[in-house]
């Protein structure tokens, strides 16, 4: 029990002072640092951005933005040195070229291919044997070829009434 | 406990083996009996896996740190509500958890449906035991929570900081119940497929499950988000992180799916559709399941690596291929009753809306899943952020908008022209009127489009109450406020899935407000430093430290002032709790004025008190925690239980006879 104290009272004095080494090579960012930063990834951690994440390396980075920006360079070129030390997978906003042209393109392909196959299924239907369509007609009466407002207010009601004789059906099964 | 604990986990899986044949064996050669006595078994595991949550539950009430999982997440020194919910800190836990929601749900839906669903039964309950039967080898063989160890300490190690937090109290059983929920109507799915009784049964039967699924995974993912706003210290509440991700999937195909089983209780379509939604549902609550637990994609909430991957991943496949392989031998079954007869229409709507949430779905996993992708064809794993998804996903969130606003008012079948112009016209012109006065006022063109469609939609919404509440006065008598009671107390399920549709647009407004419009500042601050952000000045206080029973705090005091005139005082935290002192946690300082909620985060201090702060001005994020009450109201009016028929239905005898058979 009291190797276990000392050692909890080593381990905190350890703690409270990583953060007072660590503030001396930190520094003050400027908005566009922060943002810089935002759209890193920090390469030792899961998931967090450079600005975010309290890792050293994640600290060094920061600095290192501030100071390519104080030294003059613009946002693309402090981007650019990053994707040669750390390879493109360093950038948050994955870029439109080469091999992550998959990544923005499926998507657009799979809505494209989902419109695809609702149309064929709109078309589809579009030829209904008369039977078929007089029944589906007399099953549904909620039919509004009305410009009439009142109209619309009658479907509504006739909604509800739909609602409740549903309702019947059901508590009567 | 722990041999109590261990004993009834493979009690119940040898019950639910016996459950599983014996529902076969009876449906197949006919024996009522042996269905029956499957049904029993149903209840008999449902109690004996809530037997095994209470040994556990037990097990950390009383610290008994011979078991590994509680010695490993809980301690003497945590506060009893953290000692608690320690049960789904680990991945045994929620294991646990998993199994005891879906196979108490599953007792109380066989109960329930086993009347009026005798032909669907028999195999529900063989495909719910299927699916215990995986949790409880799990449980049993694999990552039993009640592991014992050799030498038992004297104190745990206690729980992994992050999850020391209210929200974390909630968060997970909200989230892992959702999970679970979907077995059951995956169950009745797949017991559709099996009989081919692919009518109107079925859906009528897991209708309701499928909605509470849904509302528990809702307010799951919205408490993660509260929790991740107050904790994580980004300045957000949503991420876009893979774990994020794959717990919204199974949300985005169920909302698409009570949407558009609508149609086909109306209209006998889109039965393929509906099935092939529920399907994918489950299988994506198992895939979120089994990513946050295997620690397949890297993410700020992966709590646990292990060796469950390969089972988990093994389970997915048989239920992948089994599903799909009995969509495929039905489709001649699931063909429409009825054709579409213009896509002006509400089926219309509700098709386009299904393709939206799908290709949302569809968007996220692809995001999600790209860096394995790109780690088999180049070797690296490239990680996609939030840039991607808010591209991908805002303009189709922005399209879900508009669409709340137009298809509530398009008529079933088909809508002429003049009447749907006619109704949208004045939520139409209060959209375009915000979106000029946004304009004006806020000099952002894409914030304020999206503001306008929001206040279009909302418009809708108001429109079809007023409309309701005007229907039912003129033929009822009743006043205002009885006609719009009665109006949502009779017609809960449209009038309720109103109530929803206006919370998502406050919530909308919300992530506009904090999306477009977050300032942010990074501040080095001597004690009495003041600094401006916006209208707002910070003056930090000076450094506190205090001790609590568990952990060692850091508090920042700040005080906060709006335009000069002081509004109260915030403290932002770091917590460095025993055992942990490596992973010190957060806790943000969060003051709502107004509309803005002032943000202060705790980057690094030293003991000369200077410190460095960094504070975010984030506009109507409050909204979004309003838009969750919101949500929950709407979600209660959908559940609450039916009035008595008014009136009793006329029926011809034949229809009589017809229902008393069924």
């Amino acid at each position: 029990m009291k190797r276990k104290l000392i050692m909890g009272i080593l381990l905190g004095m350890v703690v409270t002072l990583i953060p007072l080494s660590a503030l001396a090579d930190d520094v003050q960012m400027s908005p566009k640092a922060l943002e810089i930063s935002n759209n890193l990834n920090c390469p030792v951690c899961e998931g967090q951005s450079v600005r975010d994440s309290n890792a050293q390396l994640a600290r060094d980075m920061r600095r290192i933005v501030q100071e390519r920006l104080d030294e003059g360079y613009t946002e693309d070129e402090v981007y650019d040195y990053f994707v040669d030390r750390y390879g493109v997978g360093i950038l948050r906003n994955p870029p439109r070229s080469g091999f992550f042209l998959t990544l923005w393109w499926a998507p657009v392909v799979g809505i494209a291919i989902g419109a695809l196959v609702l149309g064929t299924f709109l078309t589809q239907r579009k030829k209904p044997s008369t039977s078929q369509k007089a029944s589906s007609e007399s099953s549904t009466p909620d039919d509004d070829q009305s410009d009439d407002l009142s109209e619309y207010e009658a479907r509504i009601l006739q909604d509800l009434d739909d609602n409740d004789s549903y309702r019947n059906e059901r508590s009567d099964r | 406990m722990a041999e109590l604990g261990s004993g009834v986990l493979i009690v119940a899986l040898l019950l639910s083996i016996y459950g599983f044949a014996v529902a076969l064996i009876g449906v197949r050669r006919n024996i009522p009996e042996l269905v029956d006595s499957s049904i029993r078994a149903t209840w008999g595991v449902a109690v004996l896996v809530v037997i095994a949550s209470g040994a556990l539950l037990y097990a950390f009430i009383t610290h008994d740190f011979s078991l590994d999982y509680v010695a490993g997440r809980s301690s003497t020194d945590m506060p009893m509500g953290y000692v608690l919910s320690a049960f789904w800190g680990g991945q045994e836990g929620s294991l646990l958890y998993w199994a005891m929601v879906s196979t108490v749900l599953s007792a109380i839906a066989i109960t329930m449906h086993r009347k009026r669903d005798r032909s669907l039964i028999p195999y529900v309950v063989a495909t719910s035991f299927a699916i215990n039967i995986f949790f409880l080898v799990m449980l049993t063989m694999v990552t039993s929570p009640f592991t014992v160890r050799a030498n038992v300490p004297d104190e745990g190690m206690g729980l992994n900081p992050l999850l020391r937090d209210p929200g974390m109290m909630i968060h997970p059983p909200l989230l892992l119940g959702g999970f679970a929920a979907f077995a059951i109507p995956f169950s009745f799915a797949i017991a559709a497929l099996i009989t081919g009784r692919l009518g109107d049964d079925w859906i009528r039967a897991i209708r309701h499950w499928a909605l509470i699924a849904w509302g528990v995974l809702g307010l799951g993912l919205l408490i993660g988000a509260w929790w991740a706003y107050h904790v994580l210290g980004w300045g957000g509440y949503w991420g876009w992180d893979p774990v994020e991700n794959v717990a919204l999937l199974p949300w985005l195909t169920a909302t698409a799916f009570i949407h558009s089983v609508i149609v086909q209780e109306r209209r006998g379509m889109l039965k393929i559709w509906n099935m092939s939604l529920i399907v994918a549902s489950f299988l994506l609550a198992v895939f979120a399941t089994f990513v946050v637990r295997s620690g397949l994609l890297s993410s700020v909430h992966s709590f646990a690596t292990s060796e469950v991957g390969p089972w988990f991943l093994g389970f997915l496949s048989i239920l992948m291929v089994g599903s799909v392989g009995l969509l495929i031998y039905r489709l001649p079954g699931l063909q429409s009753e009825r054709q579409l007869e213009s896509v002006v229409s509400r089926e219309g709507g509700f098709l386009f809306n299904n393709l939206l949430f799908t290709a949302m779905a569809f968007a996220t996993f692809w995001g999600t899943v790209f860096p394995i992708v790109s780690e088999l064809f180049r070797d690296t794993k490239l990680m996609v952020g939030p840039p991607f998804y808010d591209q991908v996903n805002g303009p189709i969130l922005l399209a879900l908008i508009i669409l709340m606003g137009i298809g509530p008012l398009l008529a079933w079948r088909r809508s002429s022209p003049t009447l749907l112009y006619r109704n949208l016209l004045w939520p139409g012109v209060a959209g375009v009127l915000a979106t000029v006065a946004s304009i004006i006022m806020l000099e952002h063109i894409l914030a304020s489009v999206a503001i306008g469609a929001t206040i279009f939609a909302v418009g809708t919404i108001i429109l079809e109450y007023f409309r309701g509440v005007r229907a039912r006065r003129r033929s009822t008598g009743e006043m205002y406020p009885v006609a719009l009671g009665m109006l949502v107390r009779k017609n809960s399920r449209r009038y309720g899935g109103y109530i929803v549709h206006l919370s998502v647009a406050i919530m909308a407004l919300g992530v506009i407000g904090s999306h477009f419009f977050q300032t942010e500042r990074q501040f080095v601050m001597e004690p009495g430093d003041t600094a401006e952000i916006g209208n707002y000045q910070v003056t930090f206080q000076g450094i506190e430290n205090r001790e609590t029973a568990d952990a060692s705090v850091i508090a920042a005091p700040v005080a906060v002032a709006r335009n000069g005139e002081y509004r109260g005082t915030v403290e932002a935290y770091r917590f460095f709790y025993r055992n942990f002192e490596d992973q010190p946690t957060a806790e943000m300082g969060v003051m709502t004025i107004g509309i803005d909620d002032v943000y202060v985060v705790l980057d690094r201090w030293e003991d000369s008190g200077t410190v460095g702060l960094r504070v975010f001005i984030n506009p109507m994020v409050s909204w979004i925690w309003i838009g969750g009450g919101v949500f929950v109201v709407g979600m209660l009016t959908l559940f609450w239980p039916d009035p008595k028929p008014s009136r009793a239905r006329a029926r011809g005898p034949a229809r009589e006879a017809v229902l008393r058979e069924a």
